[in-house]
């Protein structure tokens, strides 16, 4: 293969690929948004920063710097703080960022682009104070911050006793953990998961553990609905969760709380597969819109693979191997049977997962009032009687209402807003299309594109046979 | 509901008049038809208000159009500066002026041409060298060698005109049937028009449907030659306000406007990908690298701004750029207006003037040079 | 200026150094490396945009670049996303959206 392989994002699924890849020589060109490799569950703090062997920072250093080792070959080139803005074909990958622009023809492109919190708007989300559970993950693996103050931890699924344990271990006052499960030992149970790798078991026991130790308020069943404050975070509103999975509004209770961590969940990002042509399908399983893909893990299109929890939320151990059977994959070698057989394996245990969390899907917080489009500040009312909610359109909904409009470009907004209008997307057919540029990217670099082909100015363009509209 | 229902054999429904393509021109033509009392259906074939009207940056400028069509863009905003009051909504009217930039000695001559042509066909605008647009306009890039400023240029939003345009004709009793697919026209003792949802009859016929007129029109006889652009838009984050007019150019290769909440809408008619069978709307990557760099080079504080999104929509353009305006060669009750480049400025008047020609045969302003017949005699 | 909102977690060592910086011109220090919305935390400041039409407070929210809620302005830069934008020496750093700023 002379065109190299282009994987697009740097978290734990891309660098398990680039590393599987550099083993075998293979030219690979490694594409990430942020200044540092890691993405999400390997974020790793400013380059500048050092620790102490005894930092109080609960992350997994060891296995990201294996295996950014593994990628200090000639055949591996790093792009950081680059941004994929589109596709101009199935083999192309059109980049922009500080270090230049331009355009890579790939043999293969794998997609790593990795997943994005699932948004549960409430009254007073948007306040500054109130962090997302990934937000607050970063808080202390990217930043080496802890918050001071009192932190509050709402959410669903596993991710909030990572939080939790992650506050506590960094200092943090944790006051109270609200989680929506009914039973939280059911919820470790099926954490713990009878056939979960060994990894998964040791942490979520370790986090459970010390939130525990740590005394805090733990409570189950109940959820988020409001938070207040004078611009920024003082205090929050909890509430059972009724029925029909809404807060029951006269058993609500309110507690101060300095910074609010709320975690219902995690979706793949499906802009990047979207913007490629990948067939998609809304899978619940896989915890939302992922692209369809076969045994070696490519999608409908030729040579595109998807991996990690873009293509299906999963966590990091999947994410790990996805990376090296897809590397395997385009590389014609075969998945040796012990790294399929544990793939099979965590492939079902995620699954199960993701079935056993699925309530974050019925939980509704907002209430008219609520802010559904953070960018662009409107509420649930003003969708609701925007004419095209009632026509099931969110295309239509997005012009009418500018919803989606904002440098969010809608992965905030556009999969809560139809979920509260009640739109049926299982297709997806009436979902914007996904359209240059993939992320906000400054008009320069744009502009600074090495590769565009040439000019055609439409001062100069002539009807001609092939325009003609017969 | 969505969906396409199998043609039945008996009639859905009939009026007096039937406008197929549920656009600027053709809303327009219906309003007036049924203001002044007559019974209209519009067909259309997906969503009213949903292809060029839907889709163009909002220009309403005179600068940039032809000169034989700058007193109709004058006469087409005597109805705009009404136009919120008319539909009763805020739809973004801005009348604040525009500059159309020259950034060579050829492009200045062309400049210069066209505003003696347009000047003595109406145009209010004025010449202005190199120093005198860097003190009136010091957003321009000091590389503008010359710019004309009229105050007749000016923008509004699709986004707000479309639903309320709509309210307005459904309020004036027009039938909107969307999803409505042209499967055959028919001229019997009436006109028959059979759609995917349904059979449709009227004593006139009026085809207002843009890039698919060609099509249209052939399916009662009449050759109509339009081909198609693909144009892009693309549009910035919300800034600061610091281009407070419009921005055409001598060549007609750029549009710029910066609207209410700030955000940029870069236009030019850069071509993307699509054509009227594929019905594919896709970036040209190229292009819109290439339009995006003479915006930048046009204006310079774009540079650091972040682009949002782009998107492609079609536009019907006839062999001489002017629009179709007038009864159907070879026919005397099927009409057509279509393909006005600029057809957001021009809509509101060509659909009046299509309403009035509909209703007695004459218009209140003269519509010779769009006569569709004009290319009849040109073989293929 | 408000009490500090972050703080260091224990055994994390930034570089010795200071870098200078201005938010909606209130000087504000941080080090090599550092982010602007981890300076501005430590800092107290938890408000690092006021939207556009409402002028409503907003702050660091997803931490994975994708929500722009931290988006700031950077003189001659542009807007960025403060949460992964490192500090610059002499840099004039203030809200996104100019337009409202107090």
């Amino acid at each position: 293969m002379s065109d190299p392989v282009v994987i697009i994002g740097a978290g734990a699924a891309g660098l398990a690929c680039a590393a599987e890849l550099a083993s075998a020589s293979q030219e690979t060109v490694l594409i990430d948004d942020n200044p540092v490799a890691g993405g999400q569950y390997f974020r790793q703090l400013p380059p500048s920063y050092h620790t102490t062997s005894d930092v109080r920072l609960l992350r997994d250093k060891a296995r990201f710097d294996g295996l950014m080792a593994k990628l200090r070959v000639p055949s591996v080139r790093h792009l950081p703080s680059t941004v994929v803005w589109g596709a101009p074909d199935s083999k192309t990958v059109a980049y922009a960022g500080i270090h230049g622009s331009g355009r890579i023809r790939a043999s293969a492109i794998v997609l790593a682009s990795g997943a994005q919190e699932k948004s549960l708007p409430f009254t007073g989300w948007t306040l500054p104070g109130v962090i997302s559970a990934g937000g607050c993950l970063n808080l202390a693996k990217a930043h080496g911050l802890v918050p001071l103050g009192r932190v509050v931890i709402v959410g669903n699924g596993p991710l909030v006793l990572v939080a939790a344990g992650t506050m506590i271990a960094a200092g943090a006052d944790v006051t109270a953990v609200i989680e929506a499960q009914p039973d939280i030992k059911l919820a470790s149970v099926a954490l713990n998961g009878l056939f979960a790798a060994p990894g998964i078991l040791a942490t979520a026991a370790k986090h459970r553990a010390r939130i525990l130790r740590s005394g805090l308020r733990l409570k189950t069943g109940w959820m988020i609905c409001e938070a207040r404050g004078d611009e920024t975070l003082r205090e929050i509103a909890i509430a059972p969760i009724g029925m029909d999975g809404r807060p029951v509004l006269k058993k609500k209770r309110w507690m101060q709380a300095d910074i609010l961590v709320v975690g219902y969940g995690l979706l793949p990002g499906s802009e990047t597969a979207r913007m490629f042509g990948c067939s998609m399908e809304m899978n619940p399983q896989l915890n939302g819109f992922v692209p369809l893909r076969d045994a070696h893990l490519e999608t409908s299109v030729r040579d595109i693979y998807a991996i990690g929890d873009g293509a299906g939320i999963g966590g990091v151990e999947i994410a790990l191997l996805e990376g090296r059977i897809a590397a395997l994959s385009i590389l014609g070698a075969p998945v040796p049977p012990s790294l399929a057989r544990r793939y099979r394996s965590l492939d079902r245990y995620r699954r199960k997962l993701n079935i056993a969390y699925r309530m974050s899907n019925s939980l509704i917080a907002a209430t008219e009032e609520t802010i559904v489009c953070r960018c662009e500040e409107i509420t649930l009312g003003r969708l609701s009687f925007d004419p095209n909610s009632e026509r099931e359109n969110l295309n239509a909904l997005k012009t009418s209402s500018r919803l989606g409009m904002g440098r969010c470009q809608g992965r905030n907004c556009l999969s809560v807003a139809s979920s509260l209008l009640g739109f049926d997307l299982q297709d997806g057919a009436t979902y914007p299309r996904a359209r240059p540029p993939l992320r906000p990217v400054r008009l320069c670099e744009l502009a600074a594109d090495a590769d565009a082909g040439p000019a055609r100015e439409p001062d100069e363009i002539n009807l001609s046979k092939s325009r003609e509209t017969q | 509901m969505m969906g396409r229902e199998a043609p039945h054999n008996s009639v859905s429904d009939a009026a007096e008049i039937i406008v197929i393509g549920g656009g600027i021109f053709g809303l327009f033509c219906a309003l007036t038809l049924a203001e002044a009392g007559k019974s209209v259906i519009i067909l259309e074939r997906s969503r009213v208000w949903s292809e060029a009207s839907a889709v163009n940056a909002g220009s309403l400028a005179v600068q940039n159009k032809l000169p034989a069509l700058v007193p109709y863009a004058l006469w087409a905003w005597e109805l705009w500066g009404t136009m919120s009051d008319r539909l009763g909504a805020d739809v973004g009217v801005r009348r604040d002026g525009g500059y159309k930039v020259a950034f060579s000695d050829a492009e200045a001559e062309r400049l210069d041409q066209a505003l003696d042509e347009q000047r003595a066909l109406g145009l209010n605008a004025q010449r202005l060298d190199r120093h005198e647009i860097r003190a009136l306009a010091p957003w321009i890039s000091p590389e503008c060698v010359a710019a004309t400023f009229s105050p007749e240029d000016g923008y509004a939003s699709p986004t707000l005109v479309g639903p309320a345009l709509r309210r307005k004709v459904e309020a004036a009793g027009v039938m909107l049937i969307e999803n409505a697919g042209v499967q055959a026209i028919r001229q019997t003792a009436s006109i028959r028009v059979e759609t995917t949802r349904g059979i449709f009859l009227a004593e006139k016929l009026a085809l207002t449907t843009g890039a698919w007129s060609m099509k249209l029109a052939a399916m009662v006889g009449s050759k109509l030659p339009v081909s198609l652009d693909v144009n892009m838009v693309s549009v910035t984050e919300p800034a600061k306000l610091t281009i407070p007019n419009i921005i055409t150019h001598a060549r007609g290769i750029l549009t710029l406007k910066q609207v209410a909440n700030g955000s940029c809408l870069i236009g030019g008619g850069w071509q993307g990908v699509g054509t009227i069978n594929d019905a594919r709307k896709d970036i040209d990557y190229d292009q819109l690298v290439h339009n995006l760099r003479l915006a930048m080079r046009v204006i310079p504080g774009l540079s650091k701004l972040n682009v949002l999104r782009s998107w492609a929509g079609y536009e019907g353009v006839t062999p001489d750029s002017y629009p179709y305006l007038g009864l159907l060669p070879g026919h005397g009750n099927i009409f057509c207006a279509a393909c006005a480049r600029g057809g957001f400025t021009l809509g509101p008047l060509m659909g009046q003037l299509l309403g009035e020609l509909i209703l007695s045969g004459a218009t209140s302003k003269p519509i010779d040079i769009f006569d569709p017949g004009r290319f009849s005699h040109v073989t293929a | 200026m408000s009490q500090p909102r972050m703080r260091f977690i224990e055994g994390v060592k930034p570089q010795e150094g200071c870098v200078h910086f201005t938010f909606e011109g209130k000087p504000c220090t941080g080090y090599v490396g550092e982010t602007i919305a981890s300076a501005l935390m430590r800092a107290g400041i938890l408000l690092l945009r006021r939207t556009r039409n409402g002028h409503q407070a907003r702050g660091y929210y997803c931490g994975m670049g994708i929500c722009w809620e931290c988006a700031v302005y950077i003189e001659g830069i542009g807007v960025v996303r403060s949460c992964t934008h490192s500090i610059g020496d002499g840099k004039a750093v203030s809200f996104a959206d100019g337009c409202c700023s107090k």
